[in-house]
């Protein structure tokens, strides 16, 4: 699938979602401050609301889990406090904050309590302003000079590294195979899924 | 598999002392040992017994807390170790802690280190490549730096030995400056390598493009059998340490085979401080080390010793081995001990996708990608004005793209993730690697006061790349680029990211063979010129760099070294 394939897809996406994103975002505007399921180790418990409603946007519940049944915000706080320096945290709460900025200037309301269409709006504008990660090879980056990464582009990665990487996706969803043995060179594809990555 | 016998014995004293146990030591251990010699080898590092020292040798992703992420202070530990870009939760352990080794950096140089048992064998890429003439006659052919004093037909019968032992998966293409070896079945090319081998082979007069020829079992010999080692279960996993012994490593293969002997003593925690010479006899005696859990020092004695401590460590022991009648380190009569430092140049090519054949995919992660040999300055058609030598490239991934490619697509979503589930395009890179000429002025030096925890000097690291290397760098590039075009692929990125020397991980020189002691450091059999007894057989023996992996070179020379060694032993001449 190519880029622009990508763009309709998520254009009919957008009006399929409409109601079901605005119902979510009605309880989640009753509920939200109230109790975020989780207790966040780094991240204020609004500032993981919001996190929470940017992963969950990448990556909704479909016929398979979204971010949040993975526990994918819990990880990106485990991890923004346990492992990045004091620098990139601050870097992390600013795009946070940044975010739920943009979402009160366009649409009057925090990130978290816009609906779908409007969160996925906020967020591919994002991803069209943002430069993309730098090309590597074997773990290395093969730009001299990349670009610095926005917080956006920084937490998409994240979110769908911590999302395809959890055992819940990797065994159950994609294709789990840990000690393949024979190596088959060319075989017809079927639609089956990704093989898990080793 | 008998457990290592890890205690000395009552004299300290045996026939050999190897240092090191790489790749090198390994295969110094092995022959020694199988040649009769009691053999003790000492390694700087921790123990690493094969199969049961790799932790993390069957850990999924999720079985660490941030997948293999490391944080900001576990990688400040290993702050040049992560430039290599291997480093991860599931790999770090067998890389160096840099804040206990130090060493100086007058330029940038990448100095990756393995101190354990086993050494870089367990992380190593495992591709191995024979020279041709067209190596060993370059620098004589060229006048530059000094002749090699071998030749093919002095390593030949070695490459086949070593090829033999530790199995090398390859393909035969009878290409006179590659080559063929004693192989294995080859790896074999998914769809998108053999589409564009094809297309390179047609588009470019012929040129060869082939699986890597790496030491994986593809297929069991009983000397492979013997020693436990089985088939190449497509993992991918092989930097953690491979728990089916398929690829080789000293660990799954020369130190088992050395002591299935009972004639090999293996001392980890031994940081060497220097070589012991006896001034009556002008022979090495022995070695000093540190035992660095209890910081005593301990002299070991032998008749013969191999240095194999890796490239730049073993020509730190010999300057630090200093005394009266060598005030400048053992084996530097001529000035050279230092000189000469190598690497290849790489981190240049290509990459690209190919939006055909989506009706295919493949089943296992293959343990290597292409090769494509060396293709200029073979002969006066192929000659280029504005650099010498050449480069190869070998292929990274060759796969359809991954959930990774979400990250840079732009999307968010249902039909945005749910796509990620599956395959997309098919994606191909390929790196050169070429050829640093031996410069002089690229050196190793011993740092005047600052030292490491044992007391130890650190090496002071000044060398860098030139015009030859930064002109050669241009078609690296561009000629990837052209191979990808004629290939039909899209989204094609050129790409040139230099680093620094150190950073392939191909480090070599500094204590160069020749046949002139007033311009070498070692004779055509290894032997320290002046000091029969002492052998350096890693890369700091070598004379220039070629392009290709240099690890099935080093292990050759050190075979054909230990055979030359006890030859003269039993002939009472050392």
């Amino acid at each position: 699938m190519n880029r622009r394939e990508y763009i309709q897809h998520s254009t009919l996406f957008l009006g399929y979602t409409l109601v079901s994103g605005t119902v979510m975002s009605l309880l989640a505007s009753c509920e939200q401050e109230a109790k975020l399921p989780w207790t966040p180790t780094f991240f204020t418990k609004a500032e993981a609301a919001t996190l929470s409603a940017i992963t969950e946007t990448i990556c909704p519940a479909t016929k398979t889990p979204g971010a949040n049944d993975i526990g994918v915000p819990q990880f990106i706080d485990l991890l923004t406090n346990n492992l990045l320096g004091q620098k990139e945290q601050a870097f992390f709460k600013k795009g946070i904050e940044d975010i739920n900025a943009d979402a009160n200037k366009q649409f009057g309301k925090d990130f978290d309590l816009c609906d779908t269409t409007q969160k996925e709006q906020i967020l591919i504008a994002l991803d069209k302003s943002s430069a993309p990660t730098g090309m590597t090879m074997w773990g290395k980056p093969m730009e001299e000079n990349p670009a610095p990464l926005s917080f956006y582009r920084k937490i998409k990665n994240l979110t769908l590294m911590a999302y395809f990487t959890s055992e819940k996706i990797g065994k159950n969803y994609l294709a789990y195979d840990p000690n393949p043995g024979k190596f088959e060179a060319c075989r017809p594809y079927h639609n089956e899924p990704n093989w898990t990555e080793s | 598999m008998g457990s290592f016998n890890f205690n000395l014995n009552k004299s300290n004293t045996y026939d050999a002392i190897v240092i090191g146990s790489g790749i090198t030591g390994g295969w110094a251990a092995k022959e020694l040992c199988e040649k009769g010699l009691s053999t003790l080898v000492l390694e700087k590092g921790k123990m690493v017994d094969h199969i049961k020292d790799y932790p993390n040798a069957d850990k999924d992703a999720w079985d660490d807390t941030f997948r293999g992420m490391l944080s900001d202070e576990d990688k400040a530990k290993q702050h040049v170790q992560v430039r290599s870009g291997y480093i991860n939760a599931f790999s770090r352990n067998f890389f160096t802690n840099d804040l206990e080794n130090p060493y100086q950096e007058v330029q940038r140089f990448d100095w990756f280190r393995g101190n354990q048992v086993g050494g870089r064998s367990i992380t190593w890429g495992r591709h191995t490549y024979r020279w041709s003439d067209l190596d060993f006659e370059a620098n004589a052919k060229e006048g530059i730096a000094i002749d090699w004093p071998i030749r093919y037909k002095d390593i030949e019968p070695w490459y086949s030995y070593v090829e033999r032992f530790i199995g090398v998966a390859g393909e035969k293409r009878n290409l006179p400056h590659l080559p063929d070896g004693d192989f294995l079945k080859p790896l074999e090319m998914n769809c998108i390598e053999k589409h564009f081998a094809d297309h390179v082979q047609d588009g470019f007069n012929g040129r060869p493009v082939m699986m890597g020829r790496v030491a994986h079992l593809t297929e069991t010999k009983p000397w492979h059998a013997a020693l436990g080692r089985g088939t190449c279960q497509n993992r991918n996993r092989c930097g953690r340490g491979c728990p089916f012994g398929a690829y080789f490593s000293s660990n799954a293969a020369t130190l088992p085979a050395a002591n299935n002997t009972g004639k090999l003593t293996i001392r980890p925690n031994s940081v060497v401080h220097s070589i012991i010479m006896d001034k009556n006899t002008n022979k090495a005696k022995g070695v000093l080390i540190i035992d660095s859990e209890t910081n005593n020092t301990i002299e070991v004695f032998a008749k013969i010793i191999f240095l194999c401590a890796s490239t730049l460590s073993s020509t730190q022991i010999l300057m630090h081995s200093k005394s009266e009648r060598y005030p400048n380190g053992l084996g530097n009569e001529s000035g050279e001990l230092g000189h000469n430092v190598m690497d290849h140049h790489h981190n240049v090519g290509a990459m690209g996708s190919y939006e055909g054949m989506k009706d295919s995919y493949y089943k296992g992660r293959k343990p290597a990608g292409l090769f494509i040999p060396k293709y200029v300055n073979l002969n006066d058609q192929t000659k280029q004005s504005t650099f010498k030598r050449g480069f190869n490239y070998q292929g990274g991934d060759a796969i359809r793209k991954s959930w990774n490619r979400g990250v840079n697509e732009v999307g968010v979503g249902a039909s945005f993730k749910d796509s990620l589930m599956n395959p997309g395009d098919w994606h191909l890179s390929i790196m050169a690697f070429g050829e640093v000429l031996p410069y002089h002025e690229n050196k190793v030096t011993l740092h005047p006061t600052l030292t490491d925890k044992w007391g130890i000097p650190q090496l002071v690291i000044d060398a860098g790349f030139k015009d030859n290397e930064w002109n050669m760098r241009k078609k690296m590039k561009t000629d990837a680029q052209e191979m990808f075009e004629k290939a039909g692929f899209k989204n094609i990125k050129a790409f040139d990211n230099p680093t620094a020397l150190g950073n392939s991980i191909h480090e070599m020189g500094t204590a160069r063979m020749g046949k002139d002691p007033k311009t070498s450091v070692l004779n055509a059999h290894n032997q320290v010129h002046g000091i029969p007894n002492l052998f350096v057989t890693d890369g700091a023996c070598m004379t220039s760099s070629n392009s290709v992996n240099p690890s099935l070179t080093y292990m050759a020379l050190t075979a054909r070294a230990v055979d030359f060694a006890v030859g003269e032993l039993k002939k009472q001449n050392l």
